[in-house]
């Protein structure tokens, strides 16, 4: 079987336009603009199989956006190809819209002074769907998203997060195949951001939608996806399962001890103590120098512990170190 | 048809930001008195009133779509909403003619009704037979603003395009003072320009109830229309390509 995206050699270079300096500089922009090209995307390759979540991460300007608008048909590419369902989306873009669904976070498709239900019919026309169809399909997705009562409110009057899941609903009302997020959370509260998280990963699961998702805030990714690709200045720096990367990436833990002495003192290779109070002291541990374990003895031998924490450092730091290799 | 599902939506939104048309009414009713005072100053006929309630009703339901599509390509907005199974260009012209003959509808019972009042006498036969003509003419006002939008991929900022443009329509289009009062050879000059069909072919019916200038005003329109479909849809697909270039 295929797989729900296929991309080969992706490349995609802007021909940018570049201001000179001086008068001289300025008219010759007027007549004939010195231009200079910016690859954004360097030769990218991946594979996401049909009902795969897949977080696609990078510091700002390093291609996602870019990846993204050429899967699904806004940009031709400079070299390779793509394929989405099958289709080549920049030669066939008008079949594709059909089948993929598009959530922007900071961009809506509501219509403000109207209620989302007037928006959710007009979609059913975009798409060509039949009324029985556009009613059942709308159904099942109020119910999942909770949105019942929100469907004949303005949606002005609507928060952000209810917005939000209105947004999604429109998005998924046609059935999509795949589902191209980008950062879908941005601006929510944490309760908001966490319904969202979860209602994209049960509606993929359910309708086995294929979901590649962009986003600045880990916790979508871990939340949302089983598998991450991470692209830097164009290039694919690394594909693999999210649980693998805690696991490959994880060389430091961070251990907090609440201890029956004010202070302690430990003197371990790779322990660093990173913040001290009355009885409270927090150790970032480099594990492949001095093992946990060896820590917690440690500890144990200068005084009794009345607790004791052990944690990864928080995903954002994994991905930070992931760019940081890539410099 | 997806644009006119898309229209029918525009013009019931546009039904419930009242403000706007309110404040465009209040302009709208300013200009008329105004102007009727000062057509009275001047002992022009009463049907000269009529006209200039005719041209500025449909300039001031004018939808402001060039700003709108500048907009959506300065922000981007244009790259994700291409990605549909409908033309962006097309919704966007239909969502400016929905809001817009709303705006009509809403703008134009005031401005008839006042205008009745200023001149003490009810709307000329012309005004009835020019009606039509002013629909049309609204839906090609909109595919004008819809190119001059569509220029942002290559000038950035439309608005002095969108001044010139306007200056030229309002002047060679007879806004406020119908053509016949212009010098013989600006009169001329004005019917080879796509402004004058626009304005003044229709609402000089409001004193000269002619169907022939009606027949030949409307096949100028069409002709014009047709015109600018092809010109937007051209300019639509180079729009595109430089989208790819540039990016979104």
């Amino acid at each position: 079987m295929s797989g729900a995206i296929e991309v080969e050699s992706l490349r995609k270079v802007f021909r940018v336009r570049e201001r000179p300096k001086g008068f001289r500089g300025a008219l010759r922009y007027l007549v004939r603009p010195p231009t200079r090209d910016v690859v954004a995307v360097d030769g990218v390759r991946f594979r996401i199989e049909p009902g795969e979540r897949v977080a696609f991460v990078g510091p700002n300007g390093a291609g996602k956006s870019t990846t993204i608008k050429m899967l699904a048909g806004i940009l031709h590419p400079t070299g390779g190809i793509a394929r989405v369902l099958g289709f080549v989306p920049w030669a066939e873009r008008k079949r594709l819209a059909y089948r993929i669904g598009t959530v922007f976070g900071q961009r809506t498709q509501l219509w403000y002074h109207l209620p989302a239900r007037d928006t959710f019919a007009l979609l059913a026309r975009v798409y060509d769907q039949d009324d029985a169809t556009h009613a059942r399909r709308r159904a099942e997705l109020v119910e999942a998203f909770g949105v019942g009562r929100l469907l004949d409110t303005p949606v002005r009057q609507l928060s952000l997060g209810e917005r939000m899941r209105c947004e999604i609903v429109a998005s998924l009302l046609h059935a999509p195949h795949v589902l191209f997020l980008d950062e879908p959370t941005i601006g929510l509260d944490v309760t908001a951001k966490a319904v969202i998280r979860d209602l994209v990963r049960d509606t993929s699961r359910r309708d086995g939608s294929t979901v590649l998702l962009t986003s600045h805030d880990t916790g979508d990714m871990e939340r949302v996806c089983d598998r991450v690709l991470v692209i830097h200045n164009g290039r694919l720096l690394l594909d693999r399962p999210i649980a693998d990367l805690r696991r490959t990436y994880i060389r430091r833990k961070v251990v907090t001890l609440l201890t029956a002495d004010e202070r302690i003192a430990l003197a371990l290779p790779g322990v660093t103590v990173t913040e001290t109070a009355p009885h409270r002291t927090v150790l970032e541990v480099d594990v492949d120098k001095t093992p946990i374990e060896a820590v917690v003895q440690a500890a144990l031998r200068a005084t009794r512990l009345r607790d004791l924490t052990v944690e990864d450092p928080p995903m954002e730091e994994i991905v930070q170190a992931i760019y940081a290799s890539a410099r | 048809m997806k644009q006119i599902a898309i229209a029918a939506l525009a013009a019931r939104h546009a039904l419930h930001a009242r403000g706007e048309a309110l404040a465009r009414a209040v302009f709208y009713l300013a200009i008329l008195l105004i102007l009727s005072r000062l057509w009275h100053a001047l002992g022009a006929p009463s049907s000269y009133v009529w006209y200039v309630a005719l041209t500025e009703w449909v300039v001031l339901a004018m939808p402001l779509l060039s700003l709108d599509i500048e907009d959506d390509i300065r922000r981007g907005d244009i790259a994700y909403r291409i990605a549909r199974p409908v033309s962006y260009l097309w919704t966007k012209v239909a969502e400016g003619f929905g809001s817009g003959l709303v705006r009509l509808f809403l703008i134009g019972g005031a401005g008839g009704a006042a205008a009745w009042i200023l001149t003490g006498t009810p709307p000329p036969r012309g005004v009835l037979l020019s009606l039509p003509l002013a629909t049309l003419s609204f839906f090609l006002l909109v595919l004008w603003q819809a190119a001059i939008g569509l220029m942002a991929f290559w000038i950035g900022d439309t608005q002095p395009l969108f001044w010139i443009w306007q200056k030229l329509f309002f002047f060679l289009g007879g806004l406020l003072f119908p053509l016949e009062v212009y010098p013989e050879w600006l009169q001329r000059a004005a019917q080879f320009t796509p402004f004058a069909p626009l304005l003044h072919g229709w609402a000089r019916l409001a004193f000269a109830p002619d169907p022939a200038v009606a027949a030949r005003t409307a096949l100028l329109l069409l002709g014009w229309g047709v015109a600018l479909v092809a010109f937007l849809s051209w300019l639509y697909r180079r729009a595109l390509a430089v989208l790819d270039v540039n990016g979104g």
